[in-house]
């Protein structure tokens, strides 16, 4: 049981983390840019650019989160048959998250940069749009892919499946559901990241493909990073969640 | 071997499942009857150890298995949607529970395609992808998976028979009855077709064995006896209409009517609501056979359904179904008399 709760805990502290994670590291990345293209900084930014600071910041930030949400993730178990409502609470926190965290991320460029200009160009309005879009199409697809799961592996468990043979096959049951969800994350990452270009610059549409830019600023490692966690996430999230917990409404 | 639950309880904020008190004897062919959301499948979920029930114990060969996590439960479990695993072909399917046992995957395959015959299924469906199979052998599949867990002593079957065709379902009733007489396990049968529960639990009777049909409502177990005794004596009213067309007779103000039909039929209860199946009250055209009881009445509608004609008559004690001759075709209208041959009698408060 203390297995489960600590494999659970992680895997739900991995996903609900991965938001705040996402925002922290698009931070740093154009803090690190401003600090190259040496653009004269407000003191907010100055604050920002302390390695000393950052590094605490966001190390607190995250452990802060991981801490709140495996405290979520075991009182998800103690409190098992309120399950739905811890879980749809805890994801709605996680899609609003998600949904803001563009906004966010630009609204921190905006303040570093010291400019307010926001680009209202139709491609920053298409991708910002779809970049809106996206993260609710992950979560309905990771939401589908638990509550279908549940059940197969529920008829495991009763057919003597032990708990890593049930786990194998919610991993192989989840396989189309992650290759999607790397895909959506994929766009998703690469939207957020044309829209937080574009408002960054000013109205400015950066000529040459965007891949050649993203590459050219070191974000694409961001990319594979975002892109991997959620997809990582889904999978210990859907192996660990859909274990029959014993209580079900 | 008995399968007893003590003052079983699963609470939810809109469904409240229990107290069920419940003695299953070993070999008992158990069918469960009632509307959607009477706690049917919810009943057998907890047994099989994916709810945990909110309060009381389950006993199963005397052992507490309450907190005995599913894979550990002398059980096995099939349900309406199939669930077999996509990712598996067929005979994969039906080598999981020896696979999970411990056993080597080839041997398991080995055993399953060896009782794949038992549970109907074509060798040449075995190398099939599970999600290409038919509704009929999916079912039959998942039959077989479930039953392949060879140490059961009690096998949970929600509602297996649902959303087949005709043939399907009989065939998988069919294997069902065989599977169970061939063990010695209790079986539970969630259905919600009367006939069919009936059928099941006196063909374990017929076979020697026993057959019992029980009848939830609302979470509740509201009566649980022989086949035969539930569809001629049942204690509510809402069990004897699960079964089919009952009549309630309006005796109330019909004081020489009532003391008739008293006479006629001694009621074992006092203050009681009396009801009759359409089958006990045959209607005639012309005067009913002498020794009958009967009671003036005038046709109101007929409706053919196979084996009778079912009328809807007007009695002095109310509009009663009634059956006619098959062949008959009396118009709306036509006066005579309806012969009953057996009433049934609920105590007050028991009818609802």
């Amino acid at each position: 049981m203390m297995k489960k709760q600590i494999g659970y805990s992680l895997g739900a502290s991995l996903y609900f983390v991965y938001p705040f994670a996402a925002m922290g590291v698009a931070l740093i990345s154009s803090v690190k840019r401003l600090s190259a293209e040496s653009v004269s900084l407000r003191p907010i930014s100055s604050v920002l650019l302390s390695t000393t600071y950052r590094g605490i910041a966001i190390s607190a930030t995250v452990a802060l989160l991981a801490v709140t949400f495996a405290a979520i993730s075991l009182l998800h178990l103690k409190i098992g048959r309120h399950i739905p409502v811890v879980r749809m609470g805890a994801r709605a926190f996680a899609v609003s998250t998600q949904f803001f965290s563009p906004l966010l991320v630009a609204m921190g460029w905006i303040v570093t940069v010291g400019h307010s200009r926001i680009a209202f160009s139709l491609p920053a309005m298409i991708l910002g749009l779809l970049s809106l879009a996206l993260p609710p199409a992950y979560i309905v697809l990771d939401l589908y892919v638990v509550g279908r799961l549940t059940r197969y592996i529920e008829m495991a468990s009763v057919l003597g499946a032990r708990p890593l043979m049930r786990s194998r096959l919610a991993l192989a049951l989840a396989r189309p559901a992650i290759i999607g969800s790397l895909l959506i994350t994929f766009a998703w990452t690469y939207c957020d990241l044309v829209v937080i270009s574009l408002v960054g610059s000013g109205n400015q549409f950066y000529p040459g493909p965007l891949v050649s830019y993203l590459i050219r600023q070191s974000t694409i490692r961001e990319l594979a990073l975002f892109a991997t966690l959620p997809s990582v996430a889904l999978a210990l999230g859907a192996a660990i969640v859909s274990q029959p917990s014993g209580k079900r409404s | 071997m008995t399968l007893r639950l003590s003052a079983l309880e699963v609470r939810r904020k809109r469904f409240h499942l229990g107290p069920v008190d419940l003695c299953v004897p070993s070999g008992t062919f158990l069918s469960i009857l009632g509307e959607s959301g009477a706690g049917k499948s919810t009943l057998l979920q907890t047994l099989a150890g994916l709810i945990t029930p909110d309060a009381g114990r389950i006993f199963l060969d005397g052992n507490d298995i309450t907190d005995v996590p599913p894979e550990d439960r002398p059980s096995t479990f099939c349900q309406q949607d199939s669930l077999l695993f996509p990712v598996f072909r067929v005979i994969d399917n039906l080598a999981f529970a020896l696979v999970a046992k411990g056993m080597n995957r080839n041997q398991a395959r080995e055993l399953a395609a060896k009782r794949a015959a038992d549970f109907r299924i074509p060798r040449d469906l075995l190398s099939a992808w599970a999600e290409t199979v038919s509704g009929g052998e999916a079912r039959r599949i998942a039959l077989g998976r479930a039953f392949l867990k060879e140490d059961y002593r009690a096998a949970y079957l929600d509602e297996i028979t649902s959303n087949l065709d005709g043939e399907n379902k009989r065939a998988v009733a069919k294997l069902t009855l065989d599977l169970f007489l061939e063990s010695s396990s209790i079986f539970l049968f969630v259905c919600h077709e009367p006939a069919l529960a009936l059928e099941m639990a006196s063909a374990a009777i017929s076979a020697g064995r026993h057959g019992l049909v029980a009848v939830m409502k609302a979470g509740k177990l509201l009566e649980m006896d022989a086949p035969q005794e539930i569809y001629l004596n049942p204690k509510s009213l809402y069990t004897a209409r699960l079964f089919g067309d009952v009549s309630v007779l309006d005796l109330d103000g019909r004081q020489e009517l009532s003391s008739q039909i008293f006479r006629a039929f001694p009621s074992p209860i006092e203050n009681c609501t009396v009801g009759v199946r359409p089958e006990d009250a045959v209607f005639y055209a012309a005067e009913a056979p002498d020794g009958a009881f009967s009671v003036a009445s005038r046709l109101l509608r007929t409706w053919f359904v196979g084996s009778v004609t079912k009328v809807e008559v007007e009695t002095p004690c109310g509009n009663l179904i009634a059956t006619a001759a098959r062949q008959t075709n009396f118009a709306p209208g036509t006066t005579g008399q309806i012969s009953l041959s057996r009433l049934l009698f609920f105590r007050a408060g028991a009818n609802r």
